[in-house]
């Protein structure tokens, strides 16, 4: 008994070897470079679909009105018209919004 | 009941003393901008109907023009609502002083309201003129439309070349008004002419318009690289310069 145990005692735990499959340690290295150009579009997408939205173009109303006002006079004044109407709009005119807080004003 | 009597006396001597003080007291000095006194005519205008209205702004100006007939129950309920925008503005054009306050430092996009409110009550002005010469009130019309001819200056005042444009429109109508009133009987010329002939040759000192014109768009491309930011064409503005002056002479003509 005590020689089989002393037998036994001999034996040490070993890492068994990679199985010989040549085929799928050709294919390691493209598909960790698969795996991370994926997670790469991933992020991609990611930051450019919360990125905000292109500032809108800046409109040079001052010019464009200028040049309103020296090429179509007509267009010009008819523009000014209107700006006239939103521009500290009474406040007591008939359907306006502000006509019930202005009662008795 | 003598008691009574007398400290009733007293009560009343003091407060009519009070009243009394209250009246000598001095009135506070006033504003001499005559900026700020357009802003309250601004504020109680009543703007003319929209395009679609009848009363069209197309039709107000061939009105106030005398291309079209008056109309006193389309156009005097009009004038009456803005009686009291009317007076603050003639009372206002008679001050020296005019700053907008505007922000320079905006460039193109200092706003412009003022210029559109100005039109607009420019417009009734003229209109205003009209009524009282279809009334045969000629020399209360010029009084009018001198006033229109001195808020077109004051609205001019410190502004880039939108701001003499739109002054421009308004000082127009106003001003071949008063070359047809100098042409009716009785009508004392002397006031208008003195006025027409105290304006710049051109009407407006489009020199300093067009310097600010420049600044503006200076700033713009500064504020906003790789934006389009043209000067305006030269020739275009030197075009309405000179129409400007060659209206300025004309009056002046129908005047002497």
């Amino acid at each position: 008994m005590d020689e089989f145990e002393s037998r036994l005692r001999e034996f040490r735990p070993r890492r068994p070897s990679a199985i010989p499959d040549t085929r799928l340690q050709l294919l390691r290295g493209p598909i960790w470079l698969a795996t991370a150009a994926g997670i790469a579009a991933v992020m991609l997408i990611a930051t450019w679909l919360r990125a905000p939205p292109p500032p809108p173009a800046v409109i040079n109303v001052g010019a464009a009105l200028t040049e309103l006002a020296l090429e179509h006079p007509e267009k010009f004044d008819a523009a000014l018209t209107e700006i006239s109407r939103t521009a500290l709009p009474d406040v007591t005119a008939r359907g306006g919004a502000l006509e019930p807080l202005a009662k008795g004003f | 009941m003598k008691r009574v009597l007398a400290v009733s006396m007293i009560v009343l001597s003091l407060t009519v003393a009070r009243a009394d003080a209250q009246a000598l007291l001095p009135l506070p000095l006033t504003s001499t901008n005559a900026a700020l006194r357009y802003w309250m005519a601004f504020a109680v205008m009543k703007d003319p109907p929209g395009a679609t209205s009848v009363v069209s702004v197309e039709l107000l100006d061939r009105v106030a023009a005398g291309t079209a007939p008056w109309d006193e129950a389309k156009f005097g309920r009009l004038l009456d609502d803005n009686r009291e925008a009317l007076d603050i503005m003639r009372r206002a054009s008679r001050l020296t002083t005019c700053d907008w306050g505007l922000e320079y430092e905006l460039g193109s996009f200092t706003p412009i309201e003022h210029l559109a409110k100005g039109r607009v009550l420019g417009r009734l002005n003229a209109l205003d003129g009209r009524r009282a010469a279809v009334k045969g009130q000629w020399n209360q019309a010029v009084g009018i439309w001198l006033a229109g001819v001195r808020f077109s200056q004051h609205l001019a005042r410190g502004g880039s070349l939108i701001a003499v444009l739109s002054a421009h429109a308004v000082l127009r109508p106003s001003l071949d008004a008063l070359a047809v009133a100098a042409g009716q009987k009785g009508v004392d010329r002397t006031e208008m002419f003195l006025v027409i002939r105290a304006l710049p040759e051109a009407e407006f000192d489009w020199d300093a318009a067009m310097k600010r014109e420049t600044e503006s768009v200076a700033i713009y491309r500064r504020d906003h690289p790789g934006a389009k930011a043209e000067m305006v064409n030269p020739v275009k503005v030197n075009q309405s310069r000179e129409g400007a002056r060659a209206e300025r002479t004309r009056a002046l003509a129908a005047m002497q």
